[in-house]
């Protein structure tokens, strides 16, 4: 069984236990082949060992930690000629053997059972071909669920752990690294393929020796990554020396995105490197992407978008060019109504509002001036999404005509004005340019929403809280007159009685609920809501034993609405996938922001009930 | 992923691999021009008595096996050397026929039908007697295949009259754990019934032969070895020689779906010496051990780095027909060995093989 300390991505790092063993995850078992000396193993490992079987076509294996040691014991599958349905393959109490894809029965298994181990058993049947490996490793993960150890035998070499890690699997092994060392490979991961490398003359002792310091190494730096939730980057970092786990990443980033967008955190800090073409596809990029077309429309008075280039500095409104581009159309009537969208790769078109949601706010990218087929798909899909649901009656584009001719068939120069001239964006003359079309296009004056420039701070809050709930529960904490207070950078909204509904920080580009706010939004709250267990008792945070069910859709560092009998509870922030929610033994699961007074106690009705036998702990 | 097309086997909902496979290899019904053409025959050398001598090979074309035809088994393929329908009784006249004019008098022939010889359905009733005769007077000994179920007394004495000589009849045995033979290979009896069939052939007068599989799927050249050596010390009692079959990858077979997707290699060769120098330590005084390997020293057969294999695989006929194993202890070493050793210590640390 798993337990959390922090995840990245799927990829889950921790502790699990099985029997007597307590793994750091993600883990490693280092084969320890018959015959060979024993290996120095630092805490949390565990051998591989082979063991005597009972006989017949029967093996067993052992996984050994100091003293202790986990027997499994099972019948040598033959598939092909068993055909049928498969079942699990009990191996020890609480350790069970898959085999891909899940016959019905399989899933059924795993679904009910509570295990601490699944042994992937051909993981490295599916490993030859890489989309069926990312398939058939989401399909386990779904099934088996957040609780149990995944181990994928012999599949690993140091090279590879980072990518199988971030797939979800938590145990790996050394076996395939000794099988490639005995082919004369050499595979530490900073040096892997330079066969030549191969240290002449070491007996096969100290190679293996060597190997199982290049796997610690490796494993090292995994768990540093993924603690600081960066592990995506040394995937990527990992991929040159084996195609294989170039179409293993594309296909994790293709049928996976669903699963990798769910274990993907809405909200992140510091600033990520988009330095290789894969990183382009990253889930929270794609999020964002999908995001813009399905649940973002323009403020109703935004009259005119003017289109810029992004910049290296976020958000883009703190950039040095902007700042002067912002400057030089000061004063152009109607300037609430200039509505900036910064065109960038790999978001499409980021508009202003949008400009401190993650990752909007996270990322750099080498810059060339040259944009490949996807990049200008993305940028187009936005700017058509754009026109289409916003009520602009001009645009202007600000963007060197050079770089951005293949935008010219949305945007024809002969009606839109283009206003860069040569290549810079804040020359005198382009600046000149853009003030002028601006002044021209507002001459004939400008409507805006009734209510002034208060009126479009609070069109544009709302579209982030769109962007981030969705538009019906956005337009739920809207609606009913409601004010906002507070400044440019930290928002209150309250409602016409007072009460606060929501705040909003710029620094993290989100709204956060207050309970009278949760309460307003329950009824569209779809995708926000945890049902905490009867009779669990609310006192800080909500620990996994309490959730009854979650919705699907939230992740880590969405706001959460704690419910139960249709109650609000309380508000948090979510610590773990929706998904897991409702399937994870132990851990925190919502950091409790405000309780709704009254409640969290256990209520008359639910006083009567026994309490759940697994013992809730509630307390934060 | 793209597989080549056309060689994909298809995993069907209902049934195994292994029975798509069989669907897959069986070939249309064959015409009578077909029907006229044996499917291959050869020369081999052989012994016979203590004395060398030289074998004819014929494979005839015939209905062929019916259980390949029903499950099959994993490393068989010899369906595709079949007709797809039963050959007349003048067409298998006909094979023979041809056949006997590249016939030069060998004294040990051996016919094959990618079946079972006494299955009518493959061999006409007639048939038998008029084949034997063929070679009345000229070879020694005739050897012929079959399953157990076919094997009687009165077919073995009636061939052994027709031909006027020693009937050798060889069984494809494989194994003689039951679980292996069931689960591994996927044969249709259990070992007992080979041992009783073997039985029927002396009592019929002739000598029973068996064929050991070295590595069968799913197990790991160590779990291989010992199979083999377990099977040649169980059969030995049970058969007067032992040959051991090391797997070489046939179309349509599950062992070439399994090698198609890396799951499968074929033996190493030294696996092959260990088992028939160890084979032949636990063998039954007098029992033959011999092997003759099909694709030896090639990726699809009994193979080690490939630049050794040549000379070890001499070394196994000459020890095959000198029946002296001392030379097989004392080969020249390569370092192929070391890998073929940590192999074995490796293999065993998946749960499955590969």
């Amino acid at each position: 069984m798993r337990s959390l300390l922090r995840s990245d991505g799927a990829a889950f790092v921790g502790e699990g236990t099985v029997g007597g063993l307590r793994l750091a995850l993600p883990g490693l078992l280092f084969a320890s082949p018959r015959g060979s000396p024993p290996l120095e193993l630092p805490p949390g490992a565990a051998r591989l060992e082979e063991r005597d079987p009972s006989g017949g076509m029967r093996r067993a294996l052992r996984l050994a930690q100091g003293t202790e040691a986990l027997d499994l014991q099972f019948a040598v599958a033959t598939p092909e000629v068993a055909g049928g349905e498969e079942a699990l393959l009990e191996m020890a109490p609480r350790v069970v053997g898959a085999r891909t894809p899940l016959s019905a029965s399989a899933q059924a298994q795993l679904r009910q059972g509570a295990y601490d181990l699944v042994v992937w058993l051909n993981a490295r049947a599916a490993w030859t071909d890489s989309e069926r490996f990312v398939r058939e490793a989401i399909e386990l993960r779904e099934v088996a669920g957040p609780a149990p150890m995944i181990w994928a035998p012999r599949v690993a070499t140091p090279g590879r752990l980072s990518e199988l890690y971030a797939l979800g699997l938590d145990l790996l092994d050394s076996t395939e690294g000794l099988f490639a060392m005995a082919d004369g490979a050499f595979l530490s991961a900073d040096a892997e393929g330079l066969e030549e490398a191969v240290g002449e003359g070491r007996t096969l002792v100290e190679r293996g020796k060597a190997l199982a310091g290049d796997y610690l190494s490796e494993l090292a730096l995994v768990r540093r990554y993924a603690r600081a939730g960066r592990l995506r980057e040394l995937v990527e970092a990992r991929l040159v020396p084996e195609p294989k786990r170039g179409e293993v990443l594309r296909y994790f980033d293709g049928i996976g995105g669903p699963f990798q967008e769910a274990h993907t955190p809405i909200v992140g800090s510091g600033t990520r490197p988009y330095t290789t073409k894969e990183a382009l596809r990253r889930p929270e990029v794609e999020r964002f992407r999908r995001r813009l077309l399905t649940r973002y429309r323009p403020p109703p008075s935004k009259r005119t978008l003017l289109l810029v280039p992004c910049s290296m500095t976020k958000p883009y409104a703190n950039s040095p060019s902007h700042r002067r581009i912002a400057h030089a159309i000061e004063g152009v009537p109607g300037g609430m109504g200039i509505h900036w969208g910064s065109v960038t790769s790999p978001l499409g078109i980021v508009p202003r509002e949008l400009e401190s949601f993650y990752p909007a706010r996270n990322y750099d990218i080498p810059v060339t001036g040259s944009w490949d087929e996807d990049e200008r798909g993305w940028v187009r899909e936005a700017l058509g999404h754009l026109q289409r649901s916003g009520s602009y009656e001009h645009t202007v584009v600000h963007l060197p005509r050079e770089e951005y001719r293949w935008l010219e068939d949305l945007l024809p120069p002969e009606k839109v004005p283009w206003t860069v001239e040569g290549g810079s964006t804040t020359s005198g003359a382009s600046l000149a340019h853009l003030a002028s079309a601006l002044h021209a296009a507002h001459a004939s004056g400008v409507r805006g929403p009734p209510g002034g420039p208060l009126a479009r701070v609070r069109e544009e809050l709302r579209s982030i809280a769109q962007f981030q709930f969705g538009a019906p529960m956005a337009d739920r904490l809207f609606e009913d007159g409601v004010r906002l207070m507070g400044r440019p950078w930290f928002q209150h909204l309250f409602s016409p009685a007072k009460e606060d509904l929501a705040t909003w920080r710029e620094e993290v580009g989100l709204w956060r609920l207050t309970v009278p706010g949760a309460r307003k939004v329950l009824a569209e709250a779809r995708g926000s809501r945890v049902q905490v267990r009867p009779g669990v008792e609310l006192r800080g945070d909500l620990f996994a034993p309490g959730v009854l069910e979650a919705d699907p859709e939230l992740r880590i560092g969405d706001d959460v609405i704690l419910v139960r009998n249709g109650e609000v509870l309380g508000v948090g922030e979510a610590r773990v996938p929706g998904p897991w929610m409702g399937r994870l033994p132990r851990g925190l699961v919502v950091k409790v922001r405000h309780r709704a007074h009254g409640e969290g106690r256990a209520g008359a009705t639910d006083a009567s009930e026994p309490a759940p036998a697994d013992a809730p702990r509630t307390a934060g | 992923m793209s597989t080549e097309a056309g060689t994909e086997t298809p995993a069907t909902s209902s049934g195994s691999v292994a029975r798509a496979v069989a669907q897959d290899r069986r070939p249309a019904p064959g015409s009578p021009q077909d029907a006229r053409r044996y499917v291959n025959l050869w020369r081999e050398p052989e012994a016979l008595g203590g004395e060398r001598t030289t074998a004819f090979v014929l494979i005839l074309r015939t209905r062929g096996c019916y259980w390949a035809d029903l499950k099959g088994c994993t490393m068989c393929g010899y369906a595709r050397d079949t007709l797809g329908r039963s050959a007349t009784e003048e067409e298998v006249a006909e094979q023979v026929d041809r056949a006997l004019l590249e016939y030069r008098g060998e004294p040990y022939v051996k016919i094959f039908t990618s079946g079972s010889f006494f299955d009518e359905r493959e061999v006409p009733l007639p048939s038998r007697a008029r084949i034997a005769s063929a070679f009345q007077g000229k070879a020694r000994r005739l050897l012929v295949e079959t399953l157990p179920e076919f094997v009687d007394e009165a077919n073995v004495k009636a061939l052994k009259e027709a031909l006027g000589g020693e009937i050798e009849v060889s069984l494809g045995l494989e194994s003689a754990q039951e679980e292996v033979l069931r689960r591994a290979v996927n044969k249709n009896s259990p070992p007992s019934a080979y041992f009783e069939a073997a039985a029927r052939v002396r009592r019929g007068g002739g000598s029973p032969k068996a064929y050991l599989l070295l590595k069968p799927p799913y197990l790991t050249e160590r779990e291989a070895i010992e199979d083999t050596v377990l099977s040649v010390r169980l059969a030995s009692e049970h058969f007067d020689t032992l040959s051991i079959n090391p797997v070489h990858l046939q179309g349509g077979t599950v062992v070439e779906h399994l090698f198609r997707r890396g799951l499968y290699r074929p033996p190493w060769i030294w696996s092959l010496v260990e088992t028939l120098v160890r084979g032949a330590a636990e063998r039954k005084k007098g029992t033959r051990l011999v092997s003759f390997p099909t694709s030896g020293g090639n990726r699809r057969g009994v193979h080690n780095c490939l630049s050794c294999d040549r000379a070890l695989l001499s070394a196994i006929e000459e020890a095959s027909l000198s029946q002296d194993f001392g030379p097989l202890e004392r080969l020249p070493t390569c370092p192929c060995q070391e890998r073929w050793r940590l192999e074995q210590a490796l293999e065993p640390l998946a749960p499955e093989t590969t």
